[in-house]
């Protein structure tokens, strides 16, 4: 799967490599665009706001939807789920908040996708549907809001950034962690030099399986108004079974990668974004894990973990669960001048008066977004890049992927990030992708 | 779906297994894998997967040694051939693909035909990516029908099989349109000449549904061709594609082709578009601007820029604003002139990041105006990054005058220009009052101990309200960005021993309260003496706001003495915000000093005002205190919303002492939020009555390669006096209140913590010690062991009950939890030997 578009991709990236460079990791301030100064300046009148479709109304769904909602320059039209329930639900909170009644609904995303009326969408479905929908919102020219982890595979992730670039629509991953100050600036203190140059990034993620019940493990009915077939869509066929669905995906491989994957694609990009290591990837992983013992019969991601990832820009990643990082949970950056600790509770440093550095006007500024759901909007408008774009999200998905399949193997692993490609190593190479299941193919 | 295999078939099958395989690794492998293979062989889905976790921990053993693989291998193969369960082939069939070689497949396109093995020889195949598979799936395909053609197009459109383009040719026309757009995207993922060809002849009979997919099709395999670099070949697709009876994505998809296939007419196409009426394009042409490194089209195309309407502008300066060029920067500059607001503001934002040190001037001009102008003019003034541009706006600070150098003078501020400093020290005598601000402004933000001898002459010299204000800011902050605390009033005393004039001490008085350093204490405490009444106040202020509670005593003795309204509130006010900063003080210290406050206190608000800081005090006897006061008819509100907040606060470690005052407050308030708030910490206090909360705890202990559990370490040695015991508070779930989380407060695996309290019964007389542990528990009354159970389990109450005689008054419950990882803590609470409630006990870490 990966060979087909990799030499497209390669001549599209150096491309837009250079326009990239004037973006990301600049001297100076890059652009930011104020949701106030996108030429409307005053209330948005009904046509000038952008007409959005939310595929998976479901958590993050939800979550997306409301915060689509709370725009004045944003308006929900189409909303799509294979779960009846998480469509009334969204229904009834889009004329609740919006006073809109009759949000059309739909089952099947294809038919939410062909409506005429859209400019964009969002994707809140399990990972193992992104590609398929965002390569087919791609070819309707339709921007895109994606959640994270943007990709399931290392395939899928290439396959949906060539889309998105050979379309030229704009793409938003659910990365937000980017569009917060203390990540933006804990990483420009980090470009700028003020803990020297660093040789270790530490990633601290959850440890264990954090599983809600959702009706048990045994295998049951299909739920009446769960299309559960189109749930599954390209993965392999399995019976239904309560706690497969909703929110546990995340911890079975035929769906989704685990923590691994769900907050890698927060903190690995925040190791990325920090180490301007963004176009590109680490060039051996090795570690180990501990996975489930399967009694349950569902769950099989690694409940505790610790990979290497060795970069050719010197410095050494190590991906760990939170017992086995100093730290716990977030992204410690390490250098010759001292370490560098960001998470969402909070900035810290060895040296406090780090904290209080102020970036200059020549130093390295990244791109500023306060808003994530807002910097999707206006980049739509100004046809910019968004601060968490698909070639990016999809080189930070990349180090997650990389990690399971060198877990998943149990032993090291040697990737060329300029080919994306595993280096003598046949049976990686099959992990880079999971075939579809027939008819489902991108 | 369910396949169970007969027992003499699987016995044929692990006999073959076990022939066909001459040895592994190790004798105790090949029985593990014979073991976990019978296993699987009768697996169904929702049964434990143990089995497969434990064979894909075995296949990672056994991955760097090439013979055992291959002997695996065959293993696998003789597996799916077996009547094993389709659930239990498709996982081997899944591992199998992953690191089987060209022998499987065979197996795999014999599994094809098979509907309940179709998906999973499908998937192998492609997964394996081997030209032996491909060719397989190419012989397959003709014969195939349905999913399994779409399955089968889809791994020969992956992996690129040019061969193939004949076989998947006769599918374009297929009646299914499913089938039909897989070989069309087939084709074009394929992307060859021949697929060009092919998709070229095809287009001309091509159904309506399926020119989306042919579209797509053709432009992957320009791409394709492209990066194979045929690259007029693949200029002549896109331009075909860009045409107007084509969709609007994929016309959009083509220009970018065009231009990435001949650069060179980046500049005319674009403006061409632009200036188009295709308005849907013009979106893509932006795009493509800001994508653009050839200056000399981006200068071409900024000549389109007066001809765009209002939202094409703004957009393509916003393109404009990674292009540093002095003629594009011209072009954002004629922006400025805009009749448009959103284009002038567009333009202001641009300049912030293409400008250079010209626009300067232009930028502080703008500053000046109001709105949106006015904040991105001032976001860009900062923002600017060019050679000469700090050297710019110093220069230009000296040229200008009012406004416009008050948005220069904030400049130099947030970009701490620090070079600029005395020309900003220096302007801070401007005769412009509102650039003298912003000057003082920048001087607090910035300015440093040696400049703050002539900003504190300022302080003496200013005659104006605001003005001063903002010195005394300054001057502050400054002080207070000096290392040596000792010194950072020197400044500001040299001027102030001197000063006659009583309105200016006064303003000093503040400043040296605010600053905290030592040596100011002396002066301050004189000026408490002063005739004049306003810089009496000023110094009780003053110390008020010191920084330690060094001030206490002088405050609390005019508290005390004054029978002056003003300043017997203002210094009782001080004095109460300074006692919390003694940490020496006991709760019931402050408590006794609260109480006489109150006494004290001039009248109702001051002791609503009080009540208020009582509240947050977290002692039983800041509690009565509080409670108190709930039948006064004109604090009762105070007081109940105090004594709720401290209860809330203490009902953890306090529970039974708390009663009598939630009684009261439940009683008396009018408040319905006090109320349900007092009843549900009386309703938490009976549920914690029994629980016991109150707990010290000595450890965490540990011993390498001991048994942790049964290892005697300090607290049950015969050295137990010395041990150092500690308050345990850690049951933050309130749900689970009853719990105490060791592991919240203990980080570390394979630990053991000991825990004890007394428990004081009013007569000697029989109980029974209900026990919930995670995980093992040992339990010693009156340090006699009366329960010992190792066990792996999770907290639950009553998991252990054990019967024990409680002495008359007080007994020492001990307790010790080991835990080897994950979750860690316990639950204890004495009932009557037939489990009902048990009166009159007594829990308290304390027996004084």
């Amino acid at each position: 799967m990966i060979g087909k578009s990799r030499n497209i991709a390669r001549g599209r990236r150096t491309f837009l490599k250079k326009a990239a460079a004037a973006t990301i990791g600049t001297i100076g301030f890059p652009l930011f665009i104020p949701s106030t100064a996108l030429g409307r300046l005053g209330a948005v009148p009904p046509s000038d706001r952008i007409a959005i479709g939310c595929i998976g109304v479901g958590g993050m769904g939800m979550s997306n939807l409301n915060s689509f909602l709370g725009k004045p320059d944003a308006e929900i039209v189409a909303i799509c789920d294979v779960d009846r329930n998480h469509r009334e639900k969204a229904r009834a909170t889009i004329q609740e908040k919006s006073g809109k009644k009759g949000c059309v609904s739909y089952n099947d995303f294809r038919e939410l996708i062909a409506r005429d009326d859209l400019e964009a969408v969002s994707i809140a479905t399990p990972d193992h549907w992104h590609a398929l929908i965002a390569i087919a919102a791609a070819k309707k020219g339709l921007d895109i809001y994606c959640e994270k982890p943007v990709s399931y595979s290392i395939a899928e992730g290439r396959a949906m950034a060539d889309a998105v670039g050979r379309y030229g629509v704009i793409f938003q991953t659910g990365s937000w962690q980017r569009s917060v100050r203390n990540f933006r600036y804990a990483c420009e203190l980090v470009r700028n030099g003020r803990i020297g140059k660093v040789h270790t990034v530490r990633v601290g993620l959850p440890y264990g399986l954090s599983i809600a019940d959702q009706g048990g493990n045994q295998i049951a009915p299909v739920p009446q108004g769960f299309d559960y077939d189109l749930w599954l869509g390209p993965a392999p066929f399995v019976p239904y079974v309560p706690n497969r669905c909703h929110y546990n995906f995340r911890w079975n491989t035929d769906y989704s990668g685990g923590h691994i994957t769900d907050w890698g694609a927060h903190h690995c990009d925040i190791a990325q974004w920090g180490m301007g290591t963004e176009h590109t990837g680490p060039v051996a992983v090795e570690g180990t894990a501990t996975f489930p013992n399967g009694e349950e019969g569902l769950f099989n991601t690694p409940t505790s973990f610790r990979f290497l990832c060795t970069y050719n820009e010197g410095f050494t990643l190590i991906v760990a669960d939170e017992r086995q990082q100093p730290k716990g949970m977030g992204v410690q950056f390490e250098g010759t001048e001292g370490w560098l600790w960001i998470d969402r509770s909070g900035l810290d440093a060895s040296n406090k008066s780090v904290l209080k550095s102020v970036i200059r006007s020549n130093e390295i500024h990244l791109m500023k977004s306060i808003d994530h759901h807002q910097n999707f909007l206006d980049c739509i408008r100004t046809r910019s890049a968004t601060i968490t774009p698909a070639e990016l999200a999809h080189r930070s998905i990349t180090v997650c992927h990389l990690g399971s399949i060198a877990l998943r193997l149990g032993r090291k692993v040697s990737w060329d990030p300029q080919r994306e490609q595993f280096v003598n190593d046949p049976e990686a190479q099959r992990l880079l992708s999971r075939p579809m299941r027939s008819p489902w193919s991108i | 779906m369910k396949h169970r295999v007969s027992v003499s078939l699987f016995t044929i099958l692990i006999v073959s297994i076990t022939l066909s395989v001459h040895a592994l690794a190790q004798p105790s492998d090949q029985s593990i894998l014979t073991t976990l293979l019978k296993q699987i062989a009768s697996y169904h889905y929702g049964e434990s997967r143990k089995p497969m976790i434990d064979l894909d921990e075995f296949i990672r053993k056994i991955s760097n040694l090439p013979e055992e693989r291959q002997k695996i291998i065959n293993q696998f193969q003789e597996f799916l051939r077996s009547d094993a369960t389709v659930d239990g082939k498709q996982f081997i069939c899944s591992r199998l693909a992953l690191f089987g070689s060209d022998t499987s497949v065979p197996l795999f396109v014999s599994m094809l035909t098979n509907d309940l093995t179709t998906d999973m020889a499908l998937s192998a195949l492609e997964t394996m990516q081997s030209a032996k598979a491909d060719e397989a799936l190419l012989q397959a395909l003709p014969s195939s029908s349905g999913r399994v053609t779409i399955g089968i197009l889809s791994a020969l459109s992956n992996h690129r099989v040019r061969k193939a383009i004949p076989s998947i040719r006769p599918f374009l026309q297929h009646q299914d349109q499913s089938i039909a757009a897989a070989a069309i995207s087939a084709i074009g993922h394929i992307g060859t000449l021949v697929s060009l060809e092919l998709l070229k002849e095809f287009s001309q009979n091509v159904k309506p549904e399926m020119r989306e997919h042919l579209f797509d099709a053709m432009l992957i395999t320009a791409g394709h061709l492209m990066n194979e670099r045929m690259k007029e070949l693949s200029h002549s697709i896109y331009t075909e594609l860009s045409s107007g009876e084509h969709p609007l994505p994929i016309r959009s998809a083509a220009l970018r082709g065009m231009i990435l296939t001949d650069p060179g007419i980046a500049s005319s196409l674009i403006s061409a578009t632009l200036k188009g009426k295709e308005s849907g394009l013009h979106s893509a042409a932006v795009q493509l601007v800001r994508e653009l490194t050839d200056i000399g089209q981006i200068r071409e195309i900024a000549k389109t820029f007066p001809d765009l309407p209002a939202a094409g502008q703004v957009q393509l300066l916003t393109a404009f604003s990674h292009h540093r060029d002095a003629e594009v920067v011209k072009t954002v500059v004629g922006a400025l002139g805009s009749k448009q607001a959103e284009v002038r503001t567009a333009a202001l934002r641009t300049l912030g990041s293409n400008g250079d040190a010209s626009v300067v001037p232009l930028l502080a001009a703008a500053a000046t105006a109001k709105g949106f102008e006015q904040k991105e003019a001032r976001i860009s003034l900062v923002q600017l990054n060019a050679p000469g541009v700090e050297e710019a706006i110093v220069r230009e600070m000296t040229r200008t005058t009012g406004a416009v150098k008050g948005e220069l003078v904030k400049a130099v501020g947030e970009r701490k220009i620090i070079s600029a400093l005395p020309l900003v020290l220096q302007s801070a005598r401007d005769n412009s009052m509102p650039v003298r601000i912003e000057c003082i402004k920048v001087l607090r933000s910035l300015a440093t101990a040696d400049q703050l001898p002539p900003i504190v002459e300022l302080l003496v010299l200013s005659n104006n309200e605001r003005e001063e204000q903002e010195l005394q800011n300054a001057i502050i902050a400054i002080a207070k960005r000096i290392a040596n605390p000792a010194v950072r009033d020197a400044a500001v005393l040299a001027e102030y021993l001197p000063l006659k004039k009583e309105v200016k001490r006064a303003s000093f008085i503040k400043v040296l309260g605010k600053i905290g350093a030592p040596a100011s204490l002396a002066p301050l405490r004189s000026a408490l003496e002063e005739k004049n009444f306003l810089l009496r106040l000023a110094a009780i202020r003053a110390l008020s706001e010191w920084p330690t509670a060094a001030a206490f005593a002088d405050l609390w003795k005019i508290a005390t003495a004054t029978k002056e309204p003003t300043a017997k509130t203002l210094s009782l006010r001080g004095a109460v915000a300074l006692i919390g900063l003694d940490a020496n003080r006991t709760g019931d210290e402050l408590t006794k000093i609260y109480r006489e406050a109150m006494a004290i206190a001039p009248n109702k608000e001051e002791q609503k005002y009080l009540l208020s800081l009582i509240g947050q005090a977290q002692s039983v006897a800041a509690f009565q205190l509080a409670s108190s006061y709930v039948k006064d008819t004109n604090l009762k509100s105070e007081a109940a919303v105090a004594a709720v907040a401290i209860g809330e606060a203490i009902a953890g470690t306090a529970s039974s002492d708390l009663k009598a005052g939630l009684t009261q407050v439940i009683a008396s308030s009018a408040s319905d939020s006090v109320k349900n708030r007092a009843k549900k910490i009386f309703k938490n206090i009976e549920r914690l009555e029994d629980h016991i909360t109150d707990w010290e705890y000595a450890g965490p202990y540990s011993k390498k390669d001991a048994s942790l559990f049964k290892e005697p370490f300090a607290p049950e040695g015969p050295d137990a006096a010395a041990v150092v015991w500690k308050l345990f508070k850690s049951m933050t779930d309130s749900s689970r209140l009853w719990r105490l989380e060791f592991d919240k407060v203990f980080k570390e695996d394979n630990q053991v913590v000991y825990i004890r309290t007394n428990v004081w019964s009013p007569m000697e007389q029989p109980a029974r010690l209900e026990l919930g542990s995670d995980e093992g528990v040992k339990a010693w009354l009156n340090s006699a062991m009366v329960h010992e159970k190792e066990a792996s389990r999770t907290v639950s109450p009553g998991d252990d009950i054990v019967m024990v005689t409680l002495k008359q008054g007080w007994n020492v419950l001990m307790m010790k939890i080991n835990n080897g990882g994950g979750s860690w803590g316990a639950c204890a609470r004495f009932r009557l030997p037939d489990g009902k409630k048990l009166d009159g006990l007594r829990i308290s870490i304390n027996t004084n």
